[in-house]
């Protein structure tokens, strides 16, 4: 405090009162909702950036945005039924990782885990498959094997060490049962499935958790299985190509059974026929496909040679 | 400044509408007054309150998309203290309204009878009123800036660092015209007393 206001503190205790004099409540409250109400309008909608967010360049961004989104909006669609050997296989793994990243619950998480490890089996049953077809790169396919491979353990890895959270306990008995009856009617008899969905029904929502965490050991078994089995198969086949013997000879059992349901793949089947084909009508210039979409193409030209003849 | 107003200031600067509406919490009320005894009309003075934040949000929103761009000779820049910002606004709208033709000059202290007679309940106590009138009438014999200063210093309590960033004037002068003011108070409520 200055010496003079020490002299004048009456006065300055006078000027205070001036404190006492005030706008409306109503009219405090009024503008205080309608201030903030057009801030949080604005604010919301405020750029961030000075450039980024100029006019001008506001529309060709969005422009480019939605062409982005489009073209990458189909990538990832036609990546949805990518191979590991195919070119846009680690798109699909990456749409996987964000659909991962943005589950919102353990539980959720854990279902799509679940569900990309049964992917990855059905990718590597293919690959099997492929393994023993005549005129196939074997080193392509052990390199696609060993992709899918580093992308199913890393799966496994997050599944084995997934920590139950609340969300997994909250799980509904009737999920539970669905799992148990999956993984036990693969396994064990009709009788003991019944058991098992007794004693869940009695025991409630942590069997359920439970049954799901068991079962997803039982998965994880199961793929590391098949990976070894895959593994010594590459390591009796020798590097190159495998050298084509007759057509008749391609082998016509499906991939091993380790997973319930296998669709047997389309593209090999479709290899298959092409290549008797192409030995049939000794068409000279045709050699066995190396690559599906060539194969499509051979098989609709050696038909139509078929028909003309 | 305190770490919470500086806090308040950061967010306030990247626009975000709880900063702005803690502003008008901290300062709506005294803004109002400051206006009011300026003015000396309650509605107008809401009025340019009103305006004032509108202003500073306006300034707000225009740093998001032109910082660093000279607007009418001025570089918009993030603000550097709110609450002069917000005192610098009021006054250039008061500075408007006084130019404008709407302005019809009517006293303070007829104002405040005005005021008195309407008796807030903030104000309903005799010596409240009495105190009041008395000061607000030897205010009126201030010059305007000197009224101002007395204003931000005594009745809102701003900090010299506001005052001086808010009026430009550096602290010697401050004090100087402050000094003087009180004088002049003192000299006018002592003449008043006899005639109370």
């Amino acid at each position: 405090m200055q010496f003079f206001e020490r002299d004048n503190s009456d006065i300055l205790h006078q000027l205070r009162s001036l404190e006492r004099v005030k706008p409306d409540g109503a009219w405090t409250r009024s503008t205080r909702a309608q201030l903030f109400a057009l801030a949080e309008y604005e604010g919301l909608a405020a750029p961030r950036h000075p450039f980024l967010f100029s006019k001008m360049v506001l529309a060709p961004a969005l422009v480019v945005l939605a062409v982005v989104m489009i073209i990458g909006g189909s990538v990832a669609f036609a990546a949805q039924s990518a191979k590991p050997d195919d070119l846009l296989y680690p798109v699909k793994l990456a749409t996987e990782k964000i659909q991962e990243t943005i589950a919102p619950t353990q539980r959720a998480k854990l279902e799509l885990q679940q569900k990309f490890v049964e992917r990855r089996y059905q990718e590597l049953a293919v690959l099997k498959y492929e393994l023993t077809l005549e005129g196939r790169d074997v080193d392509e396919i052990k390199k696609a094997i060993s992709r899918n491979k580093k992308a199913a353990e890393s799966l496994l890895i997050k599944m084995e060490t997934a920590v139950p959270d609340s969300s997994l306990g909250g799980l509904l008995v009737f999920d539970g049962v669905l799992a148990t009856s999956t993984l036990v009617a693969s396994t064990a008899t009709t009788s003991t499935t019944t058991a098992a969905i007794i004693n869940l029904k009695a025991e409630g929502v942590d069997v359920a958790t439970a049954v799901i965490l068991e079962r997803i050991d039982a998965q994880i078994k199961e793929h590391r299985d098949l990976l070894e089995e895959v593994s010594m198969l590459t390591n009796e086949i020798p590097t190159g190509t495998t050298t084509m013997t007759t057509a008749t000879s391609t082998p016509t059992s499906t991939p091993v059974g380790i997973i319930p349901i296998i669709t047997v793949p389309e593209q090999a089947t479709t290899t298959t026929v092409v290549a008797s084909s192409v030995t049939s009508t000794s068409t000279p210039a045709v050699t066995a496909p190396q690559n599906p979409s060539i194969t499509i193409q051979t098989e609709t030209t050696t038909n139509s040679t078929a028909e003309t003849n | 400044m305190s770490l919470r107003h500086r806090i308040n200031l950061r967010r306030l600067n990247k626009g975000d509408p709880e900063a702005f509406a803690q502003l008008f919490d901290w300062h709506g009320e005294k803004l109002f007054r400051h206006i009011y005894y300026r003015v000396s009309n309650r509605e107008i003075a809401q009025d340019l309150t009103s305006q004032t934040f509108l202003k500073v949000w306006e300034y707000i929103i225009r740093l998001q998309v032109r910082e660093g761009d000279s607007v009418s000779g001025h570089t918009v820049k993030p603000i550097e203290n709110s609450t002069a910002f917000l005192y610098r606004t009021a006054r250039n709208l008061i500075i408007d309204y006084y130019r404008s033709k709407k302005f019809e000059a009517v006293t303070l202290t007829e104002e405040m009878e005005e005021v008195l007679a309407g008796s807030d309940d903030t104000i309903r106590g005799i010596d409240h009123q009495f105190n009041i009138r008395r000061i607000v009438q030897a205010m009126s014999v201030l010059k305007e800036q000197d009224q101002e200063l007395v204003l931000m210093r005594y009745v809102n309590e701003l900090s010299m660092k506001d005052v001086i960033a808010i009026t430009g004037l550096n602290e010697n002068t401050i004090a100087i015209r402050l000094h003087r003011a009180l004088r002049t108070l003192r000299q006018t409520i002592e003449k008043q007393e006899p005639l109370l």
